[in-house]
């Protein structure tokens, strides 16, 4: 093989980066977007990544096995095998998640958004579960939510009580656990995101699905893993009504 | 009535091959049979006391709005049947609750039953 086509072999086109934004200091990051069959957030999350921060990204087909070489995988948003059974069931025993779960026992950072969240949740790599919207009906809107914990790898660009306004698209956001399960997520701020009103006032009447204590994101004991509802990758772009969601992908590349 | 309390006419029918120990003959007959009857799981879902059901409200509230004002709550669940086929009871039982476990009911929000009928 030439020296050229094995640089273009380790180089994939989706290393390109940006001059006036890419740090000269710091590689970009592998992210591998995880697919399933209804997955319909993966696109956005590509765009973000790899044409707004200009990242390495890749999509990885749920019947596939190889996610090596990936920093962090993304288990996006979307109705994967539509949502039978119950959210996440099906999807969470997709052949690519006996190697997602092992990456992320690793230390991987792995990041769940809406039907992601739900999969995690499924998977037993997050605690809780996530159900029917208490209302019973889609809510799809632009709703706030409260930085409960920015001193993580998924919310450092991000301040404490700062309110991010983020759409959520769900049927089934309803966060549960039991009461011992919330009362430890809470003590070890394992709680990063809570649904809340504009001025950060966090009530009942600012959940859009009646989740336990309004939590709209957790992660894990480890700190590699977080689920959330609400959709960052759609507020990426002032164009899109707000911006506000980048800084979740900025904290998780500007923190390595 | 035999020495072991059976009925002849519940001895098992087959043809009883010269020599072949009796106990044998049993033991292969009732595998046999057993084997070849499909089983049917009916598996009942239904969710924890104390987490919301919101949709049993709901067809509660339509339930009271019909007359029926005696019914005091209302919980929804799923109802899901497996067919197996040469499988025995035991068998049948055993893989029932593994997919149980594994798959259809979620320990965190529901609770799951089932029986095994034939």
């Amino acid at each position: 093989m030439l020296d050229a086509e094995k640089i273009s072999a380790k180089q994939p086109v989706t290393s390109i980066k940006h001059p006036a934004t890419s740090n000269q200091h710091q590689e970009p990051m592998r992210f591998g977007i995880i697919v399933f069959p209804g997955s319909n957030c993966d696109h956005d999350c590509y765009h973000v990544l790899k044409h707004m921060l200009h990242q390495e990204a890749r999509f990885i087909w749920h019947k596939g096995r190889e996610i090596s070489g990936c920093d962090v995988i993304i288990l996006p948003g979307g109705f994967s095998y539509g949502d039978y059974l119950r959210t996440g069931a099906i999807a969470r025993f997709s052949p690519v998640m006996e190697e997602v779960i092992p990456f992320a026992r690793c230390g991987g950072l792995l990041v769940g958004i809406c039907n992601g969240f739900q999969i995690l949740c499924e998977a037993g790599l997050l605690p809780g579960a996530l159900m029917r919207n208490a209302h019973l009906r889609f809510v799809s809107r632009h709703v706030y939510m409260r930085v409960e914990n920015a001193d993580t790898t998924f919310t450092r660009k991000c301040r404490n009580a700062e309110v991010l306004k983020i759409p959520v698209a769900h049927g089934d956001g309803n966060y549960v656990a039991d009461d011992a399960t919330l009362d430890e997520l809470e003590a070890n701020r394992r709680v990063l995101f809570r649904y809340c009103a504009a001025d950060s006032e966090v009530t009942p009447q600012a959940s859009p699905n009646g989740a336990a204590r309004q939590i709209a994101g957790i992660m894990n004991a480890e700190g590699n893993v977080m689920g959330l509802m609400p959709h960052p990758e759609r507020a990426s772009e002032s164009v899109l009504g707000s911006a506000d969601g980048i800084k979740i992908f900025e904290s998780i590349i500007g923190g390595r | 009535m035999n020495d072991h309390g059976l009925k002849f006419e519940h001895w098992p029918v087959g043809i009883v091959e010269e020599n072949k120990p009796f106990d044998d003959f049993v033991h292969l007959d009732q595998a046999d049979r057993t084997v070849n009857i499909p089983m049917k799981a009916k598996v009942y879902i239904t969710l924890k006391p104390g987490i919301l059901d919101p949709q049993g409200q709901a067809v509660h509230h339509a339930l009271e709005s019909l007359g029926f004002d005696r019914v005091f709550e209302v919980r929804t669940g799923k109802f899901i049947e497996m067919n197996y086929n040469g499988v025995t009871r035991d068998e049948a039982e055993r893989l029932t609750r593994q997919a149980c476990e594994k798959l259809l009911a979620n320990p965190v929000i529901e609770n799951y039953e089932f029986v095994i009928v034939e």
